[in-house]
């Protein structure tokens, strides 16, 4: 029993971390089609640099900002430079183009940071909680995975839903020449979106740091369970990111606890081509998962 | 001409504006004069044959019992204004779309069961609108994959390359090659087709589906974006192709259609409303309505040449005469059917010096004005020195069959498709060279037709969106406010998805969100598309209503000309790309002219 709850637990947390990873990729296909493969990378760029403060004596907190903050201009900066010459030519573009950004950043940090595996610290205890007498796989770090992640898809959600630029940004995603006939400057709402999204990978890449050893590959393992609960969730809504998440993050968390931490790749993979024979939509899916 | 309870649809918009006009139609009283006609056709059995074929998307009433048949050897024309059905009909015979009710049999064997691609296997060939080559073939690899159905070689063989497949494969480009020699087009065989010109790319697509050795060739709109030239080659060619097939074609070139077809079926809001002869359905009435819309003041009928053109000529001396646009040719009576390329009228297109006071209120500048506007898809010409006025307290309106440029020109003027050459300026502001945000910005509200609504929000926040931009937030909610009292249906269903309306509530939807961005001109495309006469009636009331009474202006582009008549206080007819009429809405109402641009009878 006590095994069965450390694996929900971690695998809780897991989903959360997937799901942040899953909403970053969301946000960018929703707005403009394209998955960005790069996403992993650039979170982990960002986390470099948060090292790098870290380093220098600047404390947790301000280096976190400072790294989402990073994460929102680098995002708005890739829109502009790489991505919007692209714009309305072959979808396999913003493909090769994604992937060669990710093969790049993964080198310069390398050439920067070294390719050795470190400690990235964590805003709070790893240790798990104390419940009566038993010890679970459940710590205030992971408290904080799971309380920021809900935060940031609750910010997004009523960004979307509540406020006149959420109204732009979703007409600007689901009929992109109407909205430009209404005055909304659309291009710039593709920057935003990236920038938002980018900001949130951001989030997940300092979140996932502390629980893995941190290298410029850190991401890469996280990136396809990322993509694999956006697919699930649909690619196009931050609430299905959020249960795909948590989908993925349970069914590797199980996988790996009871067959063996080998198969979870194997796991995620096998959860995505089961969901896409049944779902192709995801499991949201359609029209209504593009309203949240 | 009264409206009559069987043309208001059960589906689509109508009961929406008019719910309590909307009788069920008795199918009894249709006019079914084509019954006749149908049945002369000889050996019907061994040719195509359509059975009450219905087709519903939804609520949408797509076809309502449409039966026709092509014989042996003859050549079939299917047209009807836009929306009619006509695609669907052919989507619903090469099993695209899988009718609700109905049957399709060609040569006594049932279609419908038939994948789409077992369709070559059966002896029919269809060509697709556009041309649809695929850009990464040559040409002649293009024709020779058109054979794909009559090959036997199976794909292992052909993999391993074996001698069967091989002599197959050089067989099948000899064929391709002769094939392309006799359509004029041999000598851009080994070249990828995207570069060649527009007609040459068509005919390629014809030997392509020639080279299947069909037995009943489907044209889909073979003449879109053709030369004049190209045309009358076509045409002939139709014909000699007839000796081996029988043809249908879906054509809006209504020279094409008159000439070359033995004969036509006119399909309007789903249903076949006149068949016959070229000569026969020329002089149904049903025909001409069908495209012109519901008369204003009477009938317009027939061909009355040199009853119209004395005033007009007028219009075209004045200041600006030095860019009198494309050749105007006498006026003449317009030629016998058979005859592609009328150019018929004296073109009164830029010059409106002497304007009658009617179309002017006020003010000595024009709202807009549009001056000398090209515009050119690839190697299609979709607008040549277009030039009007249009001013601001009134609604001027553009005409235009099908393909004649008329969305090009308001999707030009949005800022949506760039010009070539030309300019347009909007109370002394050029637009062309704006995006398309600060042109809305500036107060031009393109309406784009009813699929313009934004079908994954809701009413309010479709609604909302077009507030956003031109007022300040306090003046938001009243704009909406006001909104629903015109539309109370829209106020009644402000929460729900627009994906739920019906297309005549989002025509109103896309209307009113553009009305609530308070413009100084409106530009509306085509707002009776697909809606029953009394929807469109009330849509164009409402519009002129607008333009009177808060002075902005709007630009009408419709294919329903009658309707646009009646409310306009001036008119412009476009016909392939070109100004052909430009005159008081009332004269140009009986002019024949106006017919003959729609119709070219």
């Amino acid at each position: 029993m006590g095994f069965f709850v450390d694996v929900l637990l971690s695998g809780v947390t897991n989903g959360m971390v997937f799901a942040a990873i899953a909403l970053s990729l969301v946000l960018i296909s929703r707005a403009t089609g394209v998955v960005n493969f790069a996403q992993g990378a650039m979170a982990m760029f960002t986390t470099f640099v948060a090292y790098s403060l870290l380093v220098q004596g600047i404390g947790y907190w301000p280096a976190f900002v400072v790294a989402v903050a990073i994460g929102f201009v680098f995002g708005g900066v890739v829109e502009r430079t790489l991505m919007r010459p692209l714009h309305g030519r072959s979808p396999l573009n913003p493909v090769i183009v994604t992937i060669g950004l990710l093969v790049v950043l993964e080198g310069v940090a390398g050439s920067i940071w070294g390719n050795t595996s470190r400690k990235f610290p964590a805003a709070f205890s790893q240790n798990g909680l104390v419940i009566g007498t038993t010890r679970v796989a459940f710590s205030p770090f992971d408290f904080f995975i799971v309380g920021a992640v809900v935060a940031l898809v609750a910010a997004i959600v009523a960004l979307f839903r509540w406020t006149d630029l959420g109204l732009r940004m979703r007409a600007a995603a689901f009929s992109p020449e109407v909205a430009r006939l209404l005055g909304v400057r659309v291009g710039r709402l593709y920057t935003l979106g990236w920038a938002l999204a980018c900001a949130a990978g951001s989030l997940a890449g300092l979140l996932i740091a502390p629980l893995t050893s941190f290298s410029p590959y850190y991401m890469d393992l996280y990136l396809i369970y990322g993509f694999v609960a956006a697919v699930l969730g649909g690619l196009v809504s931050p609430v299905g990111a959020l249960l795909g998440g948590l989908t993925t993050g349970l069914a590797i968390s199980f996988a790996g606890g009871y067959i063996g931490s080998d198969v979870e790749p194997v796991a995620a993979l096998a959860l995505l081509l089961i969901v896409l024979m049944a779902r192709p939509q995801g499991l949201l899916g359609g029209s209504a998962a593009r309203r949240v | 001409m009264p409206v009559e309870p069987d043309r208001l649809r059960s589906g689509g918009g109508g009961e929406s504006l008019a719910p309590d006009s909307l009788s069920k139609p008795t199918i009894g009283t249709r006019r079914l004069s084509h019954r006749g006609a149908v049945a002369a056709g000889p050996d019907t059995e061994a040719g195509l044959r359509v059975v009450e074929l219905t087709v519903r998307f939804g609520g949408l009433l797509a076809l309502d019992q449409v039966s026709l048949e092509v014989a042996p050897q003859e050549v079939v024309g299917l047209i009807g204004p836009n929306g009619a059905g006509k695609t669907t009909l052919f989507n619903a015979i090469t099993g695209f779309v899988r009718p609700t009710h109905g049957a399709v049999t060609w040569q006594g064997r049932p279609l419908l069961r038939h994948r789409a691609h077992h369709l070559g296997r059966l002896g029919i060939a269809r060509t697709l609108q556009g041309v649809g080559l695929w850009p990464g073939l040559t040409v002649l690899e293009n024709v020779a994959c058109g054979a794909q159905p009559l090959l036997h070689a199976d794909l292992a063989s052909a993999l391993t390359g074996t001698w069967r497949s091989s002599r197959e494969e050089g067989r099948v480009n000899d064929e391709a090659a002769a094939l392309l020699a006799d359509l004029g087009v041999a000598r851009w065989a080994n070249q990828l087709p995207a570069a060649l010109p527009y007609g040459v790319q068509k005919r390629v697509a014809l030997a392509r589906a020639l080279i299947s050795r069909p037995r009943l060739l489907l044209l889909d709109e073979p003449a879109s974006g053709l030369s004049m030239a190209d045309m009358d080659e076509l045409s002939v060619r139709i014909r000699r192709l007839r000796a081996d097939m029988s043809v249908l074609l879906v054509e809006h070139h209504m020279d094409l259609v008159m000439g070359t077809c033995d004969r036509i079926v006119v399909l309007n809001f789903g249903e076949v409303v006149a068949a016959g002869t070229p000569a026969e359905v020329q002089a149904s009435p049903q025909v001409t309505a069908a495209y012109l819309g519901e008369p204003v003041t009477g009938t317009v009928d027939g061909h009355r040449p040199g009853t119209a053109d004395g005033p007009r000529q007028d219009t075209t001396d004045g200041p600006r005469q030095g860019r009198a646009p494309a050749a105007p040719t006498a006026p003449t009576a317009p030629g016998p059917p058979a005859v592609p390329a009328p150019p018929v009228v004296p073109v009164a297109s830029a010059a409106r010096p002497a304007a009658p006071a009617d179309q002017r209120r006020g003010r000595d500048r024009p709202m807009l004005r549009v001056d000398g506007l090209s515009v050119r898809y690839g190697a299609v010409q979709a607008l040549q020195d277009v030039s009007f006025e249009a001013a601001d307290g009134a609604v001027t309106t553009v005409l235009g069959a099908n393909g004649a440029g008329k969305t090009t020109l308001v999707r030009t003027l949005s800022g949506l498709v760039r010009a070539r050459d030309g300019t347009a300026t909007f109370d002394g502001e050029p637009l062309i060279g704006k995006d398309a945000e600060t042109i809305a910005r500036m107060g031009v509200a393109h309406v784009p037709e009813g699929r313009g609504v934004i079908v994954e929000l809701t009413v309010e926040e479709n609604l909302r969106l077009g507030t956003l931009n031109r007022l300040r937030r306090p003046e938001r909610r009243a704009a909406i406010d006001e909104m629903y009292d015109l539309f109370p249906l829209l106020g009644a269903r402000r929460h729900q998805l627009a994906a739920t309306l019906s297309g005549g509530e989002r025509q109103m939807l896309v209307i009113g969100r553009a009305i609530v961005s308070r413009p100084r001109l409106l530009l509306l495309d085509e707002p009776s598309l697909g809606l029953a006469p009394i929807a469109t009636a009330q849509i164009m009331a409402a519009i002129s209503e607008l333009t009177s009474r808060t002075g902005i202006g709007a630009v009408l582009v419709e294919q329903n000309a009658r309707s646009a008549l009646s409310v306009a206080a001036w008119a412009v007819v476009l016909n392939l790309g070109k100004v052909v009429l430009a005159d008081n809405p009332e004269r140009l109402a009986a002019d024949p002219n106006l017919r003959h641009h729609y119709l070219g009878f």
